[in-house]
C-alpha cells in the first residue's frame, strides 16, 4: 500500500515527463504518441515503485516517552534521535489514498531550516500517530494517560465564508497564466496541420463567438479555482489552546497543523485587491523554525476574516495581538514622494514604449502615457493607506504594494528597528521605519516609507530601553 | 544662495543625537585603497569595451563613451567622496541594554538592536584591514547581520567580549 501511495505522489510529475519525452512523436502519428507516452509513464512509475519499496523496507522508527528514533537509508544508513524539547511542531496530513487505507503522514518539525529540519513518517496507522504525538507532548507521564485538554477558543469557517473566500481568492489569475505559459511552451511543438486546421476553423467563426468562448474559458477557470479552493480549505478550523494553535482543514487531503505560540513572530493581515472592497482579509503568521517544505500551508492562519470582525477573532484566538485603536496616518507632505516613486518607473516605461512605437512608424504612441494615471492612483492609494502605530507592547505597520498589508509585531519579537532617511527625507522631516522579525528560513523586514519624523522617533523611543 | 538659506538647509539636514563613537580614521585609507584598486580594474575594462567590444557587436559609439564616462566618474567617487561620506556617517554606541549603529552614504540608516536580541558577535578582517591593524565586527540577530567596520583590532576584541557578555542574559524567547 505504502509503495503505491508513494509512487502516486509523483504521478503528475511523471505524466509531465512522459509528455515531454513523447511530444515530438505527436507529429508522426497519434497512435505512436499514445504508445510512447504510456510506455514512458509506466517505466517511470515502475522505477519509482521499486525505489520507494526499498526505502520503505529500510525505514525503521521507534518511539518512547520523549523520543523518536529513526533509521533509514538503502545504501547510506542514517540514524537520528529527536528529543521532545527540540520539536517545534507535530503535524498530521492525510490524503485520499491514505485515508482509504486508514493511514496518515506524521510530520515532525525541529528548529533549523531545510530538509534536515523535518522528518516525515509516511503511512502510519492512526493509533500509531496518536501514540507518537502523546510521546512528544510536554507533560507526558506513562502512568496517567493524558486527559483531554480543553481548548480556550474555537473558530470554524462556515460554508458561506468558504465559498466567498474561494470566489475572491484571485487564484483564477494564476490558473489563467499557467494555461498561458503552458500554451506558449507547447506552441512550437504543435504540428502545423493541427494549427492550420484550427486557424481554418476559426476564420469561419464570427468574432462574437470567439469572445464568448474566451469569456466561457475565463468563467470555467474561475469556477475550477473556486472548487479547488473550497475542496482544499473545507472544514477549516482553528483551535486555541493555552500554549498553541491547532489548525486543521481539507477534505481530500486533510491537514492538521500545530503551531506553538512561542514560535509566533508576527501577524500579517493581507487584504487582496479582490477582497479589500468587500472588507475581507486573509491572515498569515510569521513563524520561527521549521522546514522549508509546506511553508505556505503553515503560514496561513485563516483564509477569510471580515475586517469588521477581526478584533473579535483576535480576542478569542490570538489575544496577544489587537487592532490598534489610533493608528497614525502619513503626513500630507509625503504624498509627493509616493507619487514620484510610483510614477517615475511608469513614466520611463511609457516614454520608452512611445519612442519604440515611433521608431516602427506606429502612431498614437503617446497613448502609453495613459499608464501614468493608474500609477498615480496607486501612489495616492499607497500614501493614503500607510499607517504606523505603537500601542502597548505591539507595533503595527500598514502599507500597500498592490495588496494591503497590516503587520502586527510584539516588542519581544522585534529583532531590530531601523530608521532610514535620505537627504530629501531629512529635509522634509520624514523617515522610513523598518522592523526586522525572525521568519523561517531567514529574517524578514517590513517597512513603511515616509513616516513623519516625530512619529518615527516615538517608535524608536518605544523600542529603546533608555 | 544666501548664507541664510544655506544655514537653514544645514539645520534641516543635521542628524540629531547621533551615536557617540566613530570608527577608526584609518578606515578612510582602507576604503580609498579599495576604491583605487577597483578603479584600476574598472578603467582598463571600460577602455577595452570602448575600443573593441563596441565595434565588434555594432553598438552605437555613444554606449562606449557612456561606459567610459561612468568609469571615470567612479574614480573620484570610489577613492574620495564615498569613503569621506561613509567615514562621516558611520557611528555606533553600545549601551547596557541595547546598541545603536548608524551608517550610509546617501540614505542614512540607523539601527537599534536590543542586547537580548543579539545572537552572536564575530570579527573578521581582510588582508587590507589586517595590514592597518583593523577588524570588522559583525553583530548578528536572528533576523539580520549588522557590520561595524574598521575598528582597531584590540577594540574589536574588547567590544566582542563586552557585547557577548551583555547579550544572552535574558530568558525572553526568540
Amino acid at each position: 500500500m505504502m509503495m503505491v501511495i508513494e509512487a502516486s505522489r509523483s504521478a503528475p510529475a511523471f505524466i509531465g515527463l512522459a509528455f515531454v519525452f513523447s511530444i515530438s512523436s505527436l507529429g508522426v502519428s497519434l497512435a505512436q504518441f499514445a504508445v510512447q507516452f504510456s510506455a514512458t509513464f509506466l517505466v517511470l512509475l515502475l522505477i519509482s515503485s521499486v525505489f520507494n519499496s526499498l526505502s520503505w523496507a529500510f525505514f525503521w522508527y521507534r518511539h518512547e516517552p520523549g523520543y523518536v528514533h529513526i533509521r533509514r537509508g538503502v545504501v547510506f544508513k542514517s540514524e537520528r534521535s529527536i528529543k521532545r524539547e527540540r520539536v517545534q511542531s507535530v503535524n498530521v496530513y492525510t490524503n485520499i489514498l491514505q485515508r482509504a487505507a486508514g493511514l496518515a503522514t506524521l510530520q515532525i518539525k525541529t528548529a533549523g531550516t531545510g530538509e534536515e529540519a523535518e522528518v516525515n513518517l509516511r503511512a502510519l496507522t492512526l493509533e500509531e500517530v496518536e501514540a507518537i504525538k502523546s510521546h512528544l507532548k510536554k507533560d507526558y507521564s506513562p502512568d496517567s494517560p493524558p486527559e483531554e485538554e480543553a481548548e480556550e477558543a474555537v473558530h470554524r469557517l462556515d460554508n458561506k465564508d468558504l465559498w466567498l473566500a474561494g470566489i475572491t481568492s484571485g487564484r483564477f489569475l494564476v490558473l489563467f497564466s499557467v494555461i498561458g505559459v503552458v500554451f506558449s511552451q507547447l506552441f512550437t511543438y504543435i504540428p502545423d496541420w493541427i494549427y492550420d486546421y484550427a486557424l481554418e476553423l476559426l476564420i469561419d467563426v464570427p468574432l462574437a463567438a470567439i469572445a464568448i468562448a474566451a469569456i466561457l474559458l475565463f468563467l470555467l477557470s474561475w469556477a475550477l479555482s473556486i472548487i479547488s479552493f473550497v475542496v482544499q480549505y473545507a472544514r477549516f478550523t482553528i483551535r486555541r489552546y493555552e500554549d498553541r494553535l491547532e489548525i486543521s482543514w481539507g477534505i481530500l487531503k486533510q491537514n492538521h497543523v500545530t503551531v506553538g505560540l512561542h514560535r509566533l513572530q508576527a501577524l500579517v493581515v493581507m487584504e487582496g485587491v479582490f477582497r479589500q472592497p468587500l472588507g475581507l482579509s486573509t491572515l498569515y503568521i510569521e513563524v520561527a523554525g521549521g522546514g522549508a517544505e509546506g511553508q505556505e500551508q503553515i503560514s496561513m492562519l485563516h483564509p477569510l476574516v471580515r475586517i469588521k470582525e477581526l478584533q473579535g477573532f483576535l480576542g478569542g484566538i490570538l489575544p496577544e495581538y489587537s487592532v490598534p485603536a489610533a493608528p497614525v496616518e502619513l503626513p500630507q507632505r509625503s504624498l509627493r514622494r509616493y507619487l514620484l516613486r510610483a510614477m517615475a518607473p511608469a513614466a520611463l516605461f511609457a516614454v520608452a514604449a512611445w519612442a519604440a512605437l515611433a521608431e516602427y512608424g506606429i502612431g498614437n504612441g503617446w497613448l502609453a502615457l495613459l499608464l501614468l494615471v493608474p500609477a498615480a492612483l496607486l501612489g495616492m492609494s499607497r500614501h493614503a493607506n500607510g499607517r504606523t502605530a505603537v500601542e502597548g507592547c505591539q507595533m503595527t505597520l500598514r502599507f500597500r504594494d498592490i495588496n494591503r498589508y497590516t503587520v502586527m509585531i510584539n516588542k519581544p519579537h522585534l529583532q531590530s528597528l531601523s530608521l532610514l532617511a535620505n537627504p530629501f527625507q531629512r529635509y522634509n522631516d520624514l523617515r522610513t521605519v523598518r522592523a526586522a522579525v525572525l521568519s523561517s528560513p531567514s529574517g524578514k523586514s517590513f517597512q513603511v516609507k515616509d513616516v513623519d519624523a516625530d512619529e518615527a522617533r516615538r517608535a524608536w523611543e518605544w523600542y529603546s530601553h533608555r | 544662495m544666501t548664507q541664510g538659506t544655506l544655514d537653514r538647509l544645514r539645520e534641516k539636514l543635521r542628524l540629531e543625537n547621533e551615536p557617540k563613537e566613530r570608527i577608526d580614521p584609518r578606515a578612510w585609507k582602507v576604503w580609498t585603497i579599495t576604491g583605487a584598486i577597483n578603479f584600476a580594474i574598472l578603467l582598463p575594462l571600460a577602455l577595452a569595451f570602448d575600443r573593441f567590444a563596441v565595434g565588434l557587436v555594432n553598438l552605437p559609439s555613444l554606449a562606449g563613451t557612456a561606459v567610459l564616462a561612468l568609469a571615470l566618474v567612479y574614480g573620484p567617487w570610489g577613492m574620495a567622496i564615498a569613503p569621506w561620506l561613509r567615514m562621516r556617517f558611520w557611528r555606533y554606541e553600545v549601551r547596557e541594554k541595547e546598541m545603536e549603529i548608524q551608517h550610509g552614504i546617501f540614505i542614512i540608516r540607523r539601527h537599534l538592536i536590543p542586547m537580548v536580541r543579539v545572537q552572536h558577535v564575530d570579527t573578521e578582517h581582510g588582508p587590507l584591514m589586517r595590514y592597518f591593524g583593523l577588524a570588522t565586527l559583525y553583530v548578528n540577530t536572528a533576523a539580520s547581520r549588522f557590520p561595524i567596520p574598521a575598528l582597531p583590532q584590540g577594540r574589536a576584541e574588547e567590544l566582542r567580549g563586552e557585547i557577548s557578555a551583555l547579550a544572552g542574559v535574558s530568558d525572553e524567547d526568540v
